[in-house]
């Protein structure tokens, strides 16, 4: 129960554990204190008991000491001296009795001469007794004869004896002088009211004295008592015991044990511990309320994050925060554990957002994946509009180093022939001029006065080179020369307009003057076999650049001729649409299969044979005109041919 | 009351010496060798100038006590000076370490002193019969 007690609470144990460590420590300190203080007390009574037995030795040895140099002294009275003469004047035996009285003695004294023969005692005695062997000293240094019954007047006493000697002479031996001490006066000496005493001897096992009373012969008690036991136990009584020291003269086989009653003698030490048990108590009541206080004020801060973390637990709510109140560990934990709460608070509602977003994502997932579908789909378009478009200016770089190279070579062609048909076409009005002088000097001439004969010649040679037939035939000469001329200079400076085909530059030209040159260009394909139906409605400037569009009419028209196997006709047409400039070009050629119909604007996509054509004239083209801003639609049909409408922007700087 | 017991004891005293006007003997243990001394010898023995006797042996002086007629007759006759006078001369003796003449307060007493302490030296009235001791000298 004290462990379920225990098991709920940290207070409880801090306050269970501390008031362990308290009792411990402070039983261990009074059990120390006690013991020391018992057995210092045990101690210091031993050795006061000891004291007292040592005074009450002493008391006795300077009482019988004292006795006994009163001995020595009444020995060399020169009284003593009359022994010798039998105490015929009775005066040792009145000194006697004047001494027993002038020191108060409780025994007598007895006078023995040099014979043992009683001579003179203090008591009213009968005098002539022999000398008790017990008495009888031998020395010169008085003897101390123990306990014994006064062999002369009965009774216990103590005894001391000396020799006494002349005093004109110590060798001469006059007798003994001995005198007793009651036991009875020993016995008043020995007792106090305090204290029990016993004396006893150890060369007999005598009880000399017993003021107790309880002591038996051959006990175990007695046997304690000799080995000087501090404590003893006499008729089931406590005592504690002091001895007393041997050195006292004449007593040296005396001992003196003073018993005191152990319950009078512990009574201090009881009183002691009583006070250690009451001292012990009126220290616990501030320690256990100190640490009380203290394992509260510990646990609290803990039950307070106890309960909040139990608060969170319960509640789920993350918002609720431990209260910090201190700075220490306790402290840094509620402070740990607001972080944590705070994190998890965050993460959760992280947790709670991804989770909606998680939701909202997988309903729009089909919705996006659709959407990326369709983002893939343009992209994918996109990108290969952007690798067409790639390899159309490939095809465009490749082309316009051909064409560069191409146009070089036109351009020295043409500029070649310019000055030779320059001058041809400059010399053909003079020519005509001077025809027509001719011819009108000759019309002069034959209307000129002459002989007929002259007239019949000249008339004979007119008709034979037929005159009139030259003169027509000439002007018509010349004016087909005329025409000529002017055909290879146009042929020449479209060559020339051709070959400025990388000419950046932007100029207002008719579209149908290009269309023209490209046909003049290529008039060796169309004459004889393709019928040209021109239907110009445009006639308009286009700002353009010229050369590039006269390239892109050049491939088409060259494809469309191409086309033609055998006659056949090709329709040009020019309108305006909008902003746009339009231009057909329809053939009736064998048209363009379907399948390749979205390649032919590929680079290097071609249906002729290998040589014939590069595969890059649509692309070029198409590259063309969508710089300017335009486009070029195709329609074909198999078998009946195919219509290209290219559209260019009139004014693309407008834009 | 005092003046009275004194003046008393001052009388009989008188009285005695008055009347007893007696012979001594001067007695000596048998053992002494000595047979007879003279007055001058006894008074060197009892002032303490001859201690020992001429055959060996210390001399054991015995005298009476103050009081006795005994001893004055003696000190008149022997030492030749008043009581007194000896008193003080013995205790100055005795603070030299010299042992004065004993004191027995009756003629037996000296006698059976003399009697048994060899050695020893004393003086009775010669109306006592000194048995057992050697008689050295008669003093009157």
């Amino acid at each position: 129960m004290i462990q379920n007690w225990l098991t709920h609470s940290i207070g409880r144990k801090l306050l269970a554990s501390f008031v362990g460590i308290f009792l411990v420590t402070y039983l261990l300190t009074a059990g120390f204190v006690f013991t020391s203080v018992r057995s210092s007390m045990a101690d210091a009574e031993a050795e006061s008991l000891a004291n007292i037995a040592n005074q009450k030795v002493e008391l006795i040895s300077t009482k019988l000491q004292g006795l006994g140099t009163n001995l020595h002294a009444w020995a060399q009275l020169e009284v003593m001296n009359d022994l010798i003469s039998g105490d015929i004047d009775k005066r040792v035996a009145r000194t006697l009795t004047n001494l027993k009285a002038q020191y108060a003695l409780s025994g007598d004294i007895y006078a023995f001469d040099a014979q043992n023969k009683l001579l003179a005692t203090s008591e009213s005695r009968a005098i002539g007794m022999n000398l008790p062997a017990i008495w009888v000293s031998k020395g010169t240094d008085a003897i101390f004869i123990d306990k014994h019954v006064n062999p002369l007047g009965g009774g216990s006493v103590v005894a001391l004896s000396v020799n006494m000697s002349a005093s004109f002479s110590s060798d001469f031996k006059i007798g003994t002088l001995v005198v007793t001490l009651p036991w009875s006066t020993v016995e008043k000496l020995l007792s106090d009211d305090r204290h029990q005493t016993l004396v006893f001897k150890d060369e007999l096992p005598t009880l000399h004295f017993d003021s107790t009373g309880k002591v038996h012969m051959q006990s175990d008690e007695m046997y304690a008592l000799f080995k000087r036991s501090p404590e003893l136990t006499l008729a089931a009584s406590e005592y504690v015991a002091g001895y007393s020291e041997t050195y006292h003269p004449p007593l040296k086989d005396w001992h003196v044990a003073v018993l005191k009653e152990a319950r009078l003698a512990y009574q201090p030490i009881h009183i002691v511990a009583y006070k250690l048990a009451i001292l012990g108590l009126i220290l616990s009541i501030p320690f256990v309320l100190v640490i009380r206080w203290l394992s509260r004020k510990l646990t609290l801060p803990v039950q307070s994050l106890t309960r909040v973390v139990s608060g969170i637990t319960s509640s789920g709510d993350l918002s609720i925060r431990a209260r910090i109140d201190a700075k220490d560990e306790l402290g840094t934990l509620a402070l740990a554990f607001n972080s944590m709460a705070e994190n998890l608070q965050r993460s959760s509602q992280e947790r709670e957002k991804f989770v909606a977003e998680l939701e909202l994502l997988n309903r729009t997932l089909e919705q996006r994946v659709d959407e990326r579908t369709q983002a893939l789909g343009s992209a994918n378009t996109e990108l290969t509009g952007v690798i067409e478009s790639l390899k159309a200016t490939q095809s465009q770089l490749v082309h316009s180093e051909k064409m560069a190279s191409l146009g070089q070579l036109v351009a020295g062609v043409a500029h070649e022939l310019n000055n030779p048909i320059g001058f041809i076409y400059a010399n053909f009005p003079h020519l005509e001029e001077y025809t027509n002088e001719l011819l009108a000097l000759i019309d002069e001439l034959r209307q000129l006065p002459m002989s007929n004969e002259q007239k019949a010649i000249a008339e004979k040679k007119i008709k034979a080179i037929d005159l009139e037939f030259i003169q027509e035939d000439t002007l018509k000469i010349i004016r087909s020369g005329k025409s000529g001329a002017s055909r290879i200079k146009e042929i020449v400076s479209s060559l020339r307009s051709f070959s400025r085909l990388d000419e950046a530059e932007l100029k207002s030209v008719l579209l149908e003057d290009g269309i023209n040159d490209t046909l003049a260009i290529l008039n060796h394909h169309i004459r004889n076999r393709v019928e040209v139906i021109k239907d110009y409605q445009l006639n308009q400037s286009v700002l353009c650049r010229a050369g590039q569009i006269n390239q892109v009419f050049m491939n088409i028209i060259y494809n469309a001729l191409q086309a033609i196997d055998g006659s056949g006709s090709l329709h040009i047409a020019t309108r305006r649409e909008g902003e746009f400039a339009v231009v057909s070009i329809a053939d009736s050629g064998k048209g363009i299969p379907p399948d390749v119909i979205n390649k032919i604007f590929d680079p290097f996509f071609t249906t002729k044979k290998v040589g014939e054509g590069t595969g890059l004239g649509l692309s070029i083209s198409y590259g063309i005109v969508e710089s300017h801003g335009g486009r070029i639609d195709v329609s074909s049909e198999v078998g009946t041919g195919t219509k290209f409408t290219i559209y260019i922007l009139m004014n693309p700087e407008a834009k | 009351m005092r003046i009275p017991v004194f003046f008393i004891a001052a009388l009989m005293l008188s009285v005695t010496e008055v009347s007893l006007a007696e012979e001594l003997f001067v007695i000596a243990h048998p053992s002494v060798a000595a047979t007879n001394l003279s007055t001058d010898e006894i008074a060197a023995i009892y002032l303490l100038k001859t201690t020992s006797w001429q055959g060996g042996g210390n001399i054991v002086p015995v005298n009476r006590e103050a009081a006795s007629n005994t001893r004055t007759v003696f000190s008149d006759a022997v030492l030749r000076h008043p009581p007194s006078a000896l008193n003080a001369y013995w205790n100055q003796m005795h603070f030299k370490g010299k042992v004065p003449p004993l004191v027995q307060e009756s003629d037996q007493a000296v006698l059976a002193f003399v009697q048994k302490v060899p050695g020893s030296i004393g003086y009775i009235s010669t109306s006592v019969s000194p048995q057992n001791v050697k008689v050295l000298a008669k003093v009157q």
